[in-house]
């Protein structure tokens, strides 16, 4: 067995579960009764999570990102120390208000569209080093 | 009792010195406060602590990885019976009578009765260990490539049987499994293979930053969903603990049997100290002459559910240490603990490093003691108080933990890039209901797998028939083959039980 064939046996395992699993996901789907409930379970790729629930943690996924960006361009201390007193901060203002995390969300989403888009910019066009320009 | 007095001795010697001794105690109460806080696993303990392990002597790391998984699945009952919510999966069966007695104000005799059960079924999975793992070594130095892998391949059906109601979802894991660590050289000819030209991509992805990613940022941000919500203990003063580590000898039938099943289960692949539990507890509940006081506050069930979740450890570290085939998730921490010391997993392993074997088995019955005394000194009213830590506090510390612990190994951030996609892979994985027991378990055991099959295939000129000839390997072909009918079959069945009206 060569180097190049196992992980193709592998891969062709992938497929042949992942299309079982989307396959028994799709007729579940198809029981689906619109706007009522079925019987049938959940489709696999659907979250389970109710409207409440993801909020929060996406809030904190979005800041890992712009954390570890951090860590990435800027250096160790400050964005460890930014993030987990603000983290900590934004958890507490959720934990007391559940309404600020969709207003919080938004605005750390155009925030970030806003960061990458300025630094593509800045590589691309304006031509400013940034030493993870390869990356971009 | 295997072994020459002289490797006892050097392992011995290597753990009962100062340093090592304060790594073991060390982990042992981390994992016990992992273990107490609902949400907190010993898995997790573990994977914060590997990144420390790289810069220690490995008797130290391996005692610190082995202090945190038996603290932290002892940890777990105290939350179990003062709360009324498992602080482990392991413990979930604990409240189911630990919880009552705790409300009509035995919580110190739950506490004390879960306490001694968990010590007991912890020293007899430890003496099963030391008696069952050198008698599983003689036979694993005779075994060649192709039973290596059959045996493999074997654990992988088990795996995907056994963690999953749905079998789909379990083999896909699986296959996920095997394909990251193909990422990168090849290990018998050096080839790079998928790394797209990529040179980040040359060594493949790191052990320790997947791990960080799958067990800390997904569990982070799973606990991020329940922010709101607050841990408070029964009120009351707990006393009369102490005594109920001998007290427990009335149950003594019930801890023979949970101690066997919890071995048993343990040494099975990807199934332990959750499952095992419930096991026991049916056992004990059937045997009983009184079933219908179970779930009722019923001093049995506790210690049949608290001997057999900590009775998996020595069970899943037997296949583990002897084969490098783990029977539970935190035993695959352990074997990365070992592969980050450069030791590769498997029976030569087993054979040639005795003094790290046997400074192993040292440091479990170390961390075991360590793990009595702490409780019952001062742990149990100590952690009482401890259970109800916000999760405002607790969430940015592990997620910052988890992403520096990432980056220690290899001062790499693409490391930590790795680490964060890993944990958001995750997290999107526990929605949708996708094990990641056989994820892991498959990512430690893929190397493995691949080697000793293309050797296999190398010697017998591509045949696959020596599989079927030689008999160990056809042994487990068979069992394999059959597993896959068994599982086949019960899913078929379960599919018409919901189908018919």
């Amino acid at each position: 067995m060569g180097p190049e064939t196992y992980p193709a046996i592998i891969a062709l395992l992938m497929v042949v579960s992942a299309s079982y699993n989307l396959l028994v996901d799709f007729a579940n789907l198809r029981k689906l009764q619109p706007g009522g409930v079925s019987s049938a379970p959940a489709p696999s790729y659907i979250p389970t999570l109710d409207d409440s629930a993801w909020k929060t943690p996406l809030a904190v996924g979005m800041l890992g990102v712009v954390y570890v960006a951090g860590l990435t361009f800027v250096g160790f201390f400050v964005p460890t120390f930014c993030f987990t007193l603000l983290t900590m901060a934004a958890l507490h203002h959720f934990e007391r208000r559940p309404g600020l995390v969709r207003q919080t969300l938004s605005v750390y989403l155009a925030l970030s569209v806003a960061i990458v888009a300025a630094l593509v910019l800045a590589v691309k066009f304006l031509r400013i080093y940034i030493p993870a320009q390869t990356w971009l | 009792m295997d072994g020459s007095p002289t490797a006892w001795l050097q392992g011995a010697v290597m753990v009962l010195q100062p340093a090592p001794f304060a790594y073991i105690a060390a982990g042992t109460v981390l994992g016990l406060l992992f273990g107490v806080i609902p949400g907190l696993t010993a898995v997790l303990c573990m994977v914060l602590l590997l990144p420390i392990t790289y810069g220690l002597a490995p008797a130290a790391g391996f005692g610190l990885l082995i202090g945190a998984y038996v603290g932290g699945i002892t940890g777990g009952l105290v939350s179990a019976v003062m709360l009324g919510i498992p602080g482990t999966p392991a413990s979930i069966v604990t409240t189911l009578d630990g919880h009552p007695m705790a409300r009509r104000g035995e919580s110190g005799r739950a506490l004390g009765l879960a306490t001694a059960a968990s010590f007991y079924g912890t020293l007899v999975s430890w003496l099963a260990m030391v008696f069952l793992a050198p008698l599983l070594a003689s036979f694993a130095l005779q075994i060649g490539p192709f039973e290596y892998a059959a045996i493999i391949c074997f654990g992988f059906i088990i795996i995907t049987g056994l963690s999953s109601d749905n079998l789909g979802k379990s083999a896909l894991m699986v296959a996920i499994g095997l394909i990251i660590p193909a990422i990168g050289l090849d290990p018998l000819h050096g080839v790079q293979r998928m790394t797209f030209g990529t040179s980040a991509l040359e060594n493949g992805f790191g052990l320790v930053p997947l791990l960080a990613g799958i067990y800390v940022v997904s569990r982070a941000l799973e606990e991020a969903e329940t922010i709101h919500q607050r841990y408070i203990a029964l009120p009351g003063k707990v006393v009369n603990v102490l005594p109920q580590l001998w007290k427990i000898f009335k149950y003594w039938r019930t801890m023979i049997s949970s101690s066997v099943i919890g071995i048993v289960i343990g040494i099975m692949p990807g199934i332990g100290a959750s499952v095992a539990p419930f096991m026991a507890y049916n056992a004990a509940k059937r045997r009983s002459k009184n079933p219908d006081a179970f779930g009722k506050g019923e001093a049995e069930g506790v210690v049949a559910s608290e001997t057999s979740n900590n009775a998996t450890i020595g069970g899943a570290l037997i296949p583990g240490l002897v084969l490098g085939i783990p029977g539970d998730v935190p035993v695959v921490i352990l074997l990365s603990g070992l592969m980050l010391h450069g030791f590769q997993p498997g029976p030569l392993f087993f054979a040639q490093n005795q003094t790290v074997v046997y400074s192993t088995y040292v440091s479990f019955f170390v961390a075991t003691m360590i793990m009595l005394v702490f409780m019952l000194t001062i742990g149990v009213r100590l952690f009482t108080r401890m259970m109800s830590i916000p999760k405002v506090f607790l969430i940015p510390v592990i997620f910052v933990a988890g992403l520096l612990g990432a980056y220690n190994i290899g001062y790499s951030m693409t490391d930590v890039w790795i680490s964060l996609l890993a944990g958001f892979a995750g997290y999107f994985a526990i929605k949708a209901q996708y094990p990641l027991t056989p994820l892991v378990i498959a990512i430690i055991l893929g190397p493995m797998f691949e080697y000793n099959l293309r050797v296999a295939l190398n010697v017998s000129d591509g045949s696959f028939l020596p599989f079927l000839t030689q008999p160990i390997a056809a042994l487990f072909v068979v069992l394999a083959v059959g597993s896959v009918a068994m599982m086949v079959r019960q899913a078929r069945g379960k599919k018409e039980q919901g189908a018919a009206p």
